[in-house]
């Protein structure tokens, strides 16, 4: 359910998306090989349905993977640790959804799948069908948009009266 | 990080927080870490994110969601103890009518009049068994009436629907079953 909100952003659709990705999975039962997990061929499934709903809502903001968020991995960060300790739980859980909803649904998907549900990138790679490669420049991608979008809202935050 | 003193790059950062930096790298980059302040202080920037993502609380589904799949997939139905009567009614009929021919058959070939008595284990119980004597007595009776042309087209039917249900049953199980013994495949694997 979280994989599917995260993608979809509305509660109802998402709840809609995970029945149909149940029923689907029920009905192609035979097809699936057993040479990955089931929770692996699951999530498959439910992304492409969360992924076609997307596409039929005209929301879907495609990012080719080889443009990201400006961020070269290869460099050194910039300096400053853009710490969030301080923060109470409660407002940095608020502050990382918020800022969580605001990235493009690739880097949400892969982030969802690795913290949520807890993947290995072998797993997300099954899941999304793309190289190892690829799944990690979109975590970390990912991550640095996530921090960035946090600092954001943090600099934001201090600057409203 | 090719050097102790040199920075680690955003991808090291985040391969050494998922335990995924190269061996060879992973000591340099600790040791990195343990003397630059700057290193340590965004490493410890991605921590936090890392903790605080990992703790966002998981969205549930709706408390009428199990309903809603089971009824999509036709398994609630199934489920229903009146649908399952109504499903296997046709077996019981067809039970109970092969029953009958082969009791006819058996009674008309010289095991006829076959009388019930009551048998001494209480009054309801020799009820129970004199009325199901009659209700056979009649079945008897009906299929002797129809003849053995009669009674083999009442076997075939009765077979028929008996094979019916089971057909119907395996259509549905077999791919359950087929996908469980997959599932218990990949939860070993």
């Amino acid at each position: 359910m979280t994989l599917a909100m995260r993608i979809l952003a509305n509660r109802e659709e998402a709840e809609e998306a995970v029945q149909d990705a149940f029923v689907r999975a029920f009905r192609s039962l035979e097809r699936f090989r057993g040479d990955s997990q089931f929770t692996t061929w699951f999530y498959r499934i439910l992304h492409n349905v969360a992924m076609s709903a997307l596409k039929r809502r005209g929301k879907l903001q495609q990012i080719p993977y080889e443009e990201g968020s400006g961020l070269d991995l290869e460099q050194p960060p910039d300096e400053g640790g853009d710490s969030l300790a301080g923060l109470e739980q409660k407002q940095l859980g608020e502050l990382v959804e918020e800022a969580l909803r605001a990235l493009p649904e690739r880097y949400r998907v892969v982030l969802t799948l690795f913290y949520v549900q807890e993947m290995k990138y072998h797993e997300i790679t099954a899941v999304l069908d793309l190289p190892m490669g690829t799944v990690k420049t979109l975590l970390f991608r990912g991550r640095e948009s996530l921090k960035s979008a946090i600092a954001g809202r943090l600099e934001h935050e201090v600057s409203m009266p | 990080m090719t050097q102790q003193h040199e920075h680690l790059t955003r991808a090291e950062f985040h391969a050494y927080l998922d335990g995924q930096l190269p061996s060879e790298k992973t000591e340099p980059a600790r040791r990195h870490l343990s003397r630059c302040q700057r290193c340590s202080e965004t490493f410890e920037g991605l921590r936090q994110l890392d903790s605080a993502v990992r703790s966002l609380p998981l969205e549930r589904v709706s408390g009428s969601f199990t309903e809603k799949v089971m009824a999509q997939v036709g398994l609630s139905k199934v489920d229903s103890g009146v649908f399952r009567f109504i499903v296997y009614l046709p077996s019981v009929v067809g039970l109970v009518l092969v029953l009958g021919v082969m009791g006819g058959v058996y009674l008309l070939a010289g095991g006829a009049g076959v009388a019930v008595e009551p048998t001494g284990v209480g009054q309801t119980a020799s009820t129970l068994v004199q009325t199901l004597g009659t209700a056979m007595k009649e079945l008897v009776g009906w299929v002797a009436s129809v003849g053995s042309a009669g009674a083999l087209a009442i076997s075939a039917f009765a077979l028929g629907l008996i094979l019916l249900v089971a057909l119907g049953e395996l259509l549905t199980v077999n791919p359950i079953r087929k996908g469980r013994g997959r599932l218990r495949n990949s939860a070993s694997a």
